[in-house]
């Protein structure tokens, strides 16, 4: 499980044949990854390409001449003048004893699976053309886990390929999945024998995004729409975040990156929703709010520094169980879904005339995790009324749009309804990691000095590093901020903080941003299937490119958060505004059992 | 203890090793203590003090005859050395009354098969006799009787005494006789014999050629060469026997290379089973220009019916870890490990024993010997995972993870403990380490064959008459191992196989016994040398059960990370259960291949990759077998693990 | 490995108080069910009554989980600045308790920064570890080649039966626990088996009965 290692004299190219094909690569490169310069995808199963490979599986043994064993691609570095066969009729029986050893542990019920059609051993079922079961089936038997809402574990679907356990546990630091036992008995669960609910788990769900089969899936809610949009008795509205729209094609086999803004606002109206938000809006109003809060802390010294971004709900759960002792850095505002929810509820319902009571609220997230924000507090009732109602990911929009019998990709653009649905180009760059930092220091500048940013567009905390460092100047004070995503990378940027405050020096930064999803929401557990640093660089691009086509790019501009204020709560931090529009934390520390 | 230096250090080499001319040894190793040699010692000790003349009571290592402990040894002035065997407590009290006061051996106990001779050299006090023929009637007593009468005939009985042995390390070879001190011994002596040995060998002290059993004694002890010698927890007395002279040497003027050079010229390869050449790895891992370094004893012996590391470990751990400290120098680690398995709390705390009074002793530490070099050892326990006696797994275990192996490359000597140039050796092979520093590469190199050099120890075990440990030049053929120094099958039965290698070894069949032992034979043969354990069956073990019980073995260890082993080797598991209930299904064998070769091609480590090998063996060489539990159903099945076989069981090899 | 040092006794207030409670739920669901509700009189008196045990019930698990720091931070002082000790220190808890608890492992957790999934991922990993307290005797059989040709598998059969319970389990009173292990290298004496921490060895299925007995009812001598 380690990075190959570069001997000391190696040449910088190294040059060898695969197939009998003439190949040049760094040194370095896995023989996995320099097939594909001659167009050969090795086999694999547990190697995945946003994660280093566990070598688990077996499928990508290749043969090398000259050794007598079948090294796996996914993890042997190339080296000079090696010779390498990928294909050969040795390798395809022992491919197939493989898989049909790993089918033949696997429960037979494809058809009723979350996975169908999108499983990867399922694919590798199909490539291989397997009929029949050589080796007798033997499948235990356990309850799967559906404790904490977000997602569902099947543990018999599990192939134990590493993928979950490597993301929760390297990737996002949460460590609430693990491998326990071992030998045939080895089991993917949390530590000890506990719920997922019990366990550290903040619902990423970036395990149900990289898992290959239907061990581990997002906890499929679509029925609940449609009961909702069938129920006549019920208003129903939906809401849609910014990185949905930028990741919904590849559900339909586009590329991604490609913006479809438009379609989604037509489909989700043919769905039968009587309004169509835009989540963006909202992000433009929890700007105001947070920029303010910001201002008040920073400027007029009222509240801990530095301050840290709460949208995200994963964030704020992993900060309840193991960094609690920043909750008093925390910015109240809630974030942009339980924004709209509310709003939806009370400031919509006034100007509609409409009966709270009978108003439904979904959002369309990229996101596990909000599936859990839907009642994390009290204050998440707010309008009176659970103020969303139901939090759908990118994938089961996707089902829903397919079932409805939608031709996705062909429909005409549409439009958002108003009052709750206008957008700045600083909202949309919610979806993206940086951005909510981008949002607020563009609107912050203007709140302190009453004038906009010359370049709007913050450099310093755009890309996908995992700590982003930059400093502002806003009228000649300088503003240090942190971006942060992926919650493994939030550790160090703490310590830093809590170093300073430890010897009582000038806070390292003043604005903390967090995305606990590698990439930001654009990343989200709940988005298609198989993100990588290439995916998430091109829907990121697109949400860039969106926010510079956006006429309007600061959320202090957004006309429609402009008449809220006006019409309803008066200004940003109001008592109205606090009321509706905040939150508050505890210290839930881990491990209740 | 103060620190040594050299001079200190050159003093022990000239010391007269055994000192003392009375003595007694105990061998206390785990064995030895399960078979009662606690309660022995203490009554040796108690009892020495009623004698009248000094005796030391000594706690040794294993002399490695494990049938028969608790073993003694018996140093008497006057007498020669004896070696008793089951020496319960009652024997004990004989020995000391009728050995030490009386100067009398005692009856059917003694062991005497080591260093035989061709020629007497002094006046003969004792004669040991043994009926080792395997026939019905046990002619030991008769014998003893008519060697006495003769003796009295000629007014010899007060000058020699006729004992009855316990073993001469002869076997089927008639009524056996040996004459101590000389240790001269006459083999298939008849009665009429017993006047002319009376009167040519033991008045005329002269050899009688037709009766002189001549084959040598084959073992050659390298490894276990200080085992049941000294106590080993008596620094001073390893000290006095050689130990750290090999350091010594090493550390007055040898540069690592030179090091080097001697275990390349010794071709002492790994002893842990893989055999890889053991300069070749010390040299990989010097060359990487990375630092701190790390050296490892892997002591994590967990093939069932191997104790050889565990004897050397709880006998002469002060060898072991004088070939770490070599090995770290040759490699330029800083930093070594033992790591131990916690089954074996005995070897533990006389390593970690050994560890304090080396540094003690300024053998471990900053500067050792005033040499500038710097090294120090700590123990880490494993906590009874087999897998981690590979050295990925190995490592992951020191580091406080599962002991899942990682693929390779990169190598440990790349890229090891904590991400470090890391070199990890066999106990064995650093217990030989000190052995060729000190008498030479070259030395070591005479013994064995061409590709395999140097000595190796076995543990033979199961159907066998004296399980014990042997150490052999590889080369000796395995029947000269069972039956010549063995004693062949117990009970007398016929031999169906000798399995070496443990869990990922195989059979080989009575008809290729005479094949010499060496990694590469046993190789072609499909099993491999591994550790050094080696299981002798007989007639009524099924090959089946056999199989059976080496894949579950491997399946209750297999660390579950990689499909092929996890999966790969419960289904197989799962169908042989089938086939020896006798409820086989069509093509099962078929399966039992097709799945052997998946993991063993695309297993991640050596556990997974040899998991099919016991079956393959077993197939290989008895298929017959398997195709009757298939053909002949339950009832044959039955049978078979009542241990009675149904009908002769053809060991006519299968084509292969 | 049960620890050799003597229990103290359970107090007897504890054996009242538990039966206090059971008491005191049945009459309350006496009442609910005779008059379909709780009077609000009578709940108002149990919350009060609760309301003092709760608090004595914080104070007594912070007495223990302050004892169990204690042990653990011994253990952690012990070994913090070696590396690769972590399995070493659950070695120690487990000669110490013939087991490693859950509030154990959890203090570990915080005590030495390695995560709880980290911890009990080594521990259900290696055999050695248990997770279940054990019997007040243990009986490891081994099963090693050796032993298994010589007929280890018939005195697993006899130990089965007499002490009733299975390989890997411990009998319902906590007396025994019945393990299988592999290969304890006497194979010199196969077969062989470890009861409390002491190995015998050329036994056959007949010296079963005997070793337990024996292990139960210890003589005067050996």
């Amino acid at each position: 499980m380690v990075a190959t290692a570069t001997p000391p004299a190696a040449p910088a190219i190294v040059n060898l044949k695969i197939n009998g094909m003439p190949v040049s690569v760094p040194a370095g490169t896995t023989i996995l990854e320099a097939a594909r310069q001659v167009q050969v995808k090795i086999p694999t199963l547990c190697k995945n390409d946003d994660l280093l490979p566990t070598a688990a599986c077996g499928l990508c043994i290749v043969q090398i001449a000259g050794q007598p064993r079948m090294p796996r691609a996914c993890c042997t570095p190339v080296a000079e003048g090696m010779d390498i066969t990928t294909n050969s009729g040795e390798l395809t029986e022992v491919r197939r004893t493989v898989l049909e050893l790993l089918l033949s542990t696997h429960p037979s019920s494809c058809l009723t699976c979350g996975r169908n059609g999108t499983c990867e051993l399922q694919a590798l079922a199909a490539d291989f053309g397997i009929r029949g079961e050589n080796i007798k089936r033997v499948v235990t038997p356990v309850a799967p886990d559906a404790s904490n809402g977000s997602i569902i574990i099947d543990f018999t679907k599990c192939v134990k390929c590493g993928r979950c356990v490597q993301v929760c546990q390297e990737v996002q630091d949460v460590w609430a999945l693990s491998f326990l036992d071992r030998g045939i008995n080895t089991r993917m669960a949390p530590a000890g024998d506990i719920t997922l609910a019990e366990s550290p788990c903040v619902k990423c769900g970036q395990c149900s995004n990289h898992c290959p089969t239907g061990a581990i899936v997002e906890n499929d809610e679509t029925p609940a729409v449609w009961a909702a949009l069938h129920d006549s008795s019920k208003h129903c509205v939906v809401q849609i975040a910014p990185a949905v729209r930028v990741a919904i094609g590849e559900a339909f086999g586009l590329p991604p990156g490609a913006n479809l803004t438009g379609k989604l606002y037509t489909a989700l109206r043919r769905l039968g929703f009587k309004a169509i938000f835009d989540t963006n809006f909202s992000a433009d109003l929890t700007i105001m709010e947070e920029a303010s809060e910001f201002v008040e802390r920073f400027v007029h010294k009222r509240g801990q520094l530095p301050l840290i971004t709460s949208c995200c709900p994963s964030w704020t759960d992993f900060m309840e169980k193991t960094h609690y002792d920043f909750i008093d850095n925390f910015s109240t505002a809630k974030s942009p879904q339980q924004m709209l929810g509310v709003l939806a509820k009370t400031y919509y319902a006034k100007k509609q005339g409409l009966d709270p009571a009978k108003i439904y609220v979904a959002s369309i997230m990229p996101c596990t995790a909000k599936k859990y924000e839907l009642e994390r507090t009290n204050e998440m009732y707010a309008s009176g009324y659970i103020d969303v109602d139901l939090a759908l990911t990118t994938r089961e929009l996707a089902r829903l749009i397919k079932q409805a019998g939608i031709d996705f990709l062909n429909l005409p653009e549409g439009t958002a309804d108003s009052i709750l649905g206008d957008y700045t180009g600083a909202g949309a760059l919610f979806g993206v990691t940086g951005g909510v930092m981008e949002a607020a220091i563009r609107t912050a500048y203007f709140l302190v000095t009453g004038k906009n940013l010359q370049t709007i567009d913050v450099e310093p905390v755009r890309g996908l590093d995992g700590v982003k460092e930059g400093e502002i100047s806003i009228d000649g004070t300088v503003v240090r901020v942190a971006v942060a995503h992926g919650l493994a990378n939030v550790e160090s940027v703490l310590d830093k903080v809590r170093a300073a405050r430890g010897t009582g020096e000038q806070p390292p930064y003043h604005f903390i941003e967090v995305m606990a999803c590698p990439g930001g929401c654009i990343g989200g557990g709940g988005q298609p299937y198989g993100v990588n640093g290439a995916v998430r660089a091109k829907r990121a691009a697109a949400l860039y490119q969106h926010d510079r086509d956006r006429a309007l790019r600061l959320s202090h501009e957004n006309p429609e958060v402009k008449r809220v204020y006006e019409e309803f709560l008066g200004h940003p931090l109001s008592h109205k505004a606090h009321e509706l529009l905040h939150t508050r934390y505890t210290a839930r520390p881990t491990y209740k059992r | 203890m103060n620190k040594l230096k050299f001079t200190d250090l050159e003093k022990y080499s000239k010391t007269m090793a055994d000192s003392g001319l009375n003595w007694i040894r105990v061998s206390m190793d785990t064995g030895g203590i399960a078979a009662g040699a606690d309660t022995v010692c203490t009554i040796f000790e108690k009892g020495v003090g009623t004698l009248g003349f000094g005796v030391e009571v000594r706690r040794v290592g294993s002399l490695g005859y494990s049938f028969a402990d608790p073993l003694v040894e018996i140093a008497r002035e006057g007498m020669p050395r004896i070696v008793y065997g089951h020496v319960d407590d009652n024997a004990a009290r004989e020995i000391l009354e009728q050995h030490l006061a009386g100067r009398r051996l005692l009856d059917d106990h003694v062991l005497a098969w080591r260093n035989r001779s061709l020629a007497f050299d002094g006046p003969t006090t004792y004669i040991l006799v043994k009926d080792t023929s395997t026939e019905k009637g046990d002619k030991t007593q008769f014998f003893q009787f008519s060697l006495a009468e003769e003796l009295k005939r000629c007014n010899l009985q007060d000058k020699v005494q006729v004992v009855r042995a316990l073993d001469m390390g002869v076997y089927d070879e008639g009524v056996a006789v040996q004459f101590l001190p000389s240790k001269v011994t006459y083999t298939n002596v008849l009665a009429p014999d017993i006047a002319r040995i009376v009167k040519t060998s033991v008045q005329g002290k002269k050899v009688i050629d037709d009766l002189l059993y001549k084959k040598p004694d084959k073992q050659v002890r390298v490894v276990m060469r200080n085992c049941g010698k000294f106590d080993p927890e008596n620094f001073q007395d390893c000290l006095r026997y050689g130990v750290y002279q090999g350091l010594v040497r090493v550390l007055s003027g040898m540069k690592p290379e030179d090091v080097i050079a001697e275990l390349k010229t010794s071709g002492l390869r790994g002893r842990g089973g893989a055999g890889f050449p053991t300069w070749l790895k010390w040299q990989i891992t010097r060359a990487v220009q990375r630092t701190p370094k790390y050296i490892i004893c892997n002591g994590d012996e967990g093939d069932p019916g191997a104790y050889m590391d565990r004897s050397v470990l709880e006998g002469d751990p002060h060898s072991v870890l004088e070939g770490l400290i070599i090995a770290a120098y040759a490699i330029g680690a800083t930093r070594g490990y033992f790591y131990i398995r916690a089954e074996y709390p005995l070897a533990v705390r006389r390593v970690e024993k050994a560890i304090v009074e080396a540094r003690a002793a300024g053998l471990l530490g900053e500067n050792i010997l005033g040499s500038g070099f710097s090294f120090d050892a700590k123990v880490r326990l494993g906590a009874g995972a087999f897998v981690c006696g590979e050295e990925t797994a190995l490592i992951a275990s020191i580091e406080g993870k599962r002991g899942s192996p990682s693929p390779r490359p990169p190598y440990p000597s790349e890229r090891g403990l904590f991400g470090q140039p890391t070199a990890i050796n066999n106990v064995e092979t650093l217990a030989a380490v000190p052995a060729i520093l000190v008498r030479g590469g070259a030395w070591y190199s005479e013994f064995g064959a061409e590709k395999s050099r140097g000595t190796k120890v076995f543990a033979v075990t199961g159907k066998v008459r004296n399980p014990q440990l042997v150490e052999v030049p590889l080369g000796v053929t395995l029947r000269d191992i069972v039956f010549d120094i063995c004693g062949g099958v117990l009970g007398g039965k016929a031999i169906k196989a000798v399995q070496t290698g443990g869990p990922s070894g195989g059979v080989i069949p009575e008809h290729l016994l005479n094949t010499k032992v060496s990694y590469e034979s046993l190789q072609e043969l499909g099993s491999i040398m591994g550790s050094g354990g080696m299981i002798v069956m007989d007639q009524d073990d099924s090959m089946v059960e056999v199989s059976r019980f080496y894949l579950r073995f491997c399946v209750d260890e297999s660390c579950g990370k990689c499909a092929p082993c996890r999966i790969g080797g419960y289904q197989m598991l799962q169908i042989l259960n089938r086939v020896a209930r006798g409820r086989g299904e069509k093509g099962d064998l078929d399966r039992l291949r097709a799945i052997s070769k998946a993991m063993q091609k695309a297993s991640l480590c050596g556990l997974g990759q040899t998991a099919p090998n016991p079956v393959l063996s077993a197939l290989r060489y008895f298929e017959p077998e398997f195709k009757a539990y298939l053909e002949g159903g339950v009832s044959y099945a039955r049978k078979m693990s009542a241990g009675r076989p149904a009908e002769p069981v053809a060991a006519e090899p299968a084509n292969a | 490995m049960p620890p050799e040092t003597v229990q103290p006794e359970l107090p007897n207030q504890l054996n009242a108080w538990k039966d206090d409670e059971a008491a005191l739920l049945e009459s309350l669901e006496q009442i609910e069910q005779k008059h379909g509700f709780i009077p609000r009189h009578i709940a108002e008196e149990i919350s009060r009554v609760l309301e003092v045990k709760l608090d004595r019930l914080r104070k007594l698990q912070t007495k223990v989980e302050s004892n169990v720091r204690k042990e653990v931070d011994a253990l952690v002082a012990k070994w913090k600045d070696e590396e690769g000790s972590l399995i070493l220190i659950l070695h120690e808890i487990e000669n110490q308790h013939g087991y490693v608890p859950r509030e154990i492992a959890m203090e570990v957790s915080h005590a030495l920064g390695v995560k709880l999934a980290r911890i009990y991922e080594v521990l259900t990993f290696y055999h050695y570890f248990k997770l279940k307290p054990p019997g007040r005797h243990n009986m490891a059989i081994c099963l090693g080649t050796a032993c298994y040709l010589k007929g280890a598998p018939a005195m697993l059969a006899e130990a089965k039966m007499h002490l009733k319970v299975e390989e890997g389990c411990t009998t319902p009173d906590r007396e025994w626990h019945l393990d299988v292990v592999r290969c304890i290298g006497c194979c010199g004496m196969s077969p062989a088996m470890v009861v409390d921490g002491k190995t015998y060895g050329r036994l056959n299925a007949t010296d079963v009965p005997r070793l337990i007995a024996q292990t139960t009812q210890p003589k005067a001598s050996s």
